[in-house]
């Protein structure tokens, strides 16, 4: 005879804590996952901003000349850079960020023909205003492509606006003067003619030059302010 | 003896026991969760709280990063000059349009 089988649901809570286990699991998996990429792109933005701040310390420093100058500040970029791949795309197929030389701008960024951008938002009064510091440095732009990328199950891309995520690093630091430049301040009669016959009334009362000095020996040795050459 | 009299429902056809409420109520259940999740989800969505809740951080970071100060681009809100309310750009917050201070000759 056919025994007609009772149905039995289960009876005891076993096999709960597996279901648990699996959500809980692709939950702290899934922040977990959004943390990193937050805390990864925020530790990307300071590498990104010492590259910038290493090239413009490069570029600051005496060359033979500013162009040889910003040459040895691009080689610098692409050192660097050439180092951390996947932060910046040099040397990467598929890299997490971008840091790119072709969106670096060596010199002086008042200059809109070096960051048109940063140019824009200053003022021609800070451009030119002698008691500011130059705008000399170096930009660089930075795209946090992996944050930019995540999507949230349910909850939508954390990038509404990708643009948002690529913005530029700027280091500014006084360029040194370059070989040329001094051969040039002190060659070519600029020492005399830009700076110490520049100086106030009074403050050197006659000129001295070579071979045009001034008759009377009184007044061949006037105070001069020291104008730093 | 059997009568014709009337006794009401015979209950004895159903079953007297609440074995499968808890089926009904689970279903129940997982149809209200589910609703407030899939409106609630929307609603983030929709609002793309998600990427409000990232994006002004991160556009903060890009002023700081490029012009070195925690302020709004908007000129409206962000950058005041110094001493007035007027709004002025955020290249003009940048702390090298500061004047030094110990500068030979400083200007405010």
């Amino acid at each position: 005879m056919k025994q007609i089988k009772r149905f039995t649901p289960l009876q005891n809570s076993s096999g709960f804590i597996v279901a648990d286990f699996l959500f809980a699991f692709v939950l702290v998996i899934s922040i977990s996952i959004f943390i990193f990429g937050l805390t990864f792109s925020l530790a990307t933005v300071e590498v990104g901003q010492y590259i910038v701040w290493s090239t413009a310390r490069n570029y600051s420093m005496g060359n033979t000349s500013a162009a040889a100058a910003e040459i040895g500040a691009r080689k610098k970029f692409g050192n660097i850079t050439a180092a951390f791949p996947s932060l910046t795309g040099n040397g990467a197929t598929d890299p997490w960020f971008e840091l790119l030389d072709t969106n670096l701008a060596v010199g002086d960024l008042s200059d809109s023909s070096v960051d048109a951008t940063f140019a824009a938002l200053i003022s021609s009064d800070d451009k030119t205003n002698r008691y500011r510091q130059p705008w000399t440095g170096a930009s660089a732009k930075i795209y946090l492509k992996l944050f930019a990328g995540f999507q949230i199950p349910f909850l939508g891309p954390v990038a509404a606006a990708k643009e948002d995520f690529e913005f530029p690093l700027r280091a500014f630091m006084i360029r040194s003067p370059s070989e040329e430049e001094c051969r040039n301040f002190f060659y070519q009669n600029q020492r005399y003619d830009e700076g110490i016959l520049k100086l106030e009334n009074g403050t050197l009362a006659v000129p001295l030059r070579a071979n045009s000095l001034p008759a009377g020996g009184a007044t061949l040795n006037g105070h001069g302010e020291d104008n730093g050459c | 003896m059997k009568t014709n009299e009337f006794r009401g429902l015979r209950l004895n056809k159903f079953k007297l026991n609440n074995k499968g409420q808890i089926a009904i109520e689970s279903v129940l259940l997982m149809v209200i969760l589910l609703g407030v999740f899939m409106a609630v989800t929307n609603y983030a969505r929709k609002k793309k709280l998600i990427s409000e809740l990232v994006q002004k951080p991160v556009q903060s970071l890009a002023i700081m990063a490029g012009f070195g100060v925690w302020k709004s681009a908007d000129a409206t809100i962000g950058c005041r000059a110094p001493g007035s309310s007027a709004g002025v750009s955020i290249g003009k917050c940048h702390p090298n349009s500061i004047a030094r201070s110990l500068s030979s000759n400083p200007k405010p």
